[in-house]
């Protein structure tokens, strides 16, 4: 099942979805909009890559195996 | 011993029965032949439900599974791995104080972080990495920098990344 990881302070936040349940792909494609306005960073990676495998999106996939969500850096 | 009398049986072979001495005296239960395929139900162990991993758990877990099987067993060694980049190696694990060796040379600690909320360390790691995977330069643009031991922190760019690219 296609998911989405947003990183946060309970380790992630998990968002599925199925191809073919149109309703759950527009929550999805909704919050990955909101999450690209907040100006956060998208990896899309098959299940089990590593991040050699992982690669920078900026649009939502429905057929994504996996999209993990990472924040902007700064100087610390 | 305890002593009982059968009360009813059940044509499945089941039997119901009071102890009428010992311990258990005036207590009625419910026997089981061997051949009746009955198991007892699960502990209250096994019926709670899994408890729901720490957020470092989780993080931990993520990380681990973004890192080549040499990172993984530094990792796991030391909660330290190195990261190969164009420009040289990184080495993180230690907030704040992540290792940097250019390729022409040279050291210094590097301090780069995820803005926002806090997460988890080993979320950090991962943000870290992927930042880093898509946009280096950028990664090196950002960070803080200090010369090793115990050099005066500047502000980015690390030196020789002058310009955004």
């Amino acid at each position: 099942m296609p998911r989405m990881r947003i990183l946060d302070h309970t380790g992630d936040t998990v968002v599925e979805w199925t191809v073919d349940d149109e309703e759950a792909v527009e929550r999805a494609a909704a919050i990955f909009r909101q999450q690209i306005n907040d100006r956060q960073l998208a990896f899309s990676r098959p299940a089990h890559g590593t991040v050699e495998d992982a690669e920078r999106i900026f649009t939502f996939d429905r057929n994504a195996e996996e999209i993990l969500w990472v924040r902007p850096i700064q100087g610390g | 011993m305890s002593e009982f009398e059968v009360l009813e049986t059940f044509e499945d072979g089941r039997c119901r029965v009071r102890f009428i001495a010992g311990g258990l005296a005036g207590r009625i239960v419910t026997t089981f032949p061997t051949s009746y395929g009955w198991s007892p139900p699960a502990t209250a162990r096994e019926q709670r439900p899994r408890r729901r991993e720490s957020p470092e758990t989780r993080a931990a877990r993520l990380l681990r599974s973004l890192l080549s099987p040499e990172q993984k067993a530094d990792w796991r060694a030391r909660r330290k791995f190195f990261v190969p980049t164009e420009f040289g190696r990184l080495e993180f694990g230690e907030l704040f104080n992540i290792g940097f060796w250019p390729k022409d040379g040279g050291e210094y600690r590097l301090c780069v972080v995820p803005t926002g909320r806090q997460l988890p360390l080993p979320d950090i790691w991962t943000n870290l990495l992927l930042a880093l995977s898509s946009d280096p330069a950028r990664f090196f643009w950002v960070a803080n920098w200090r010369r090793p031991p115990n050099g005066t922190l500047h502000l980015g760019p690390v030196p020789g990344f002058s310009r955004l690219t």
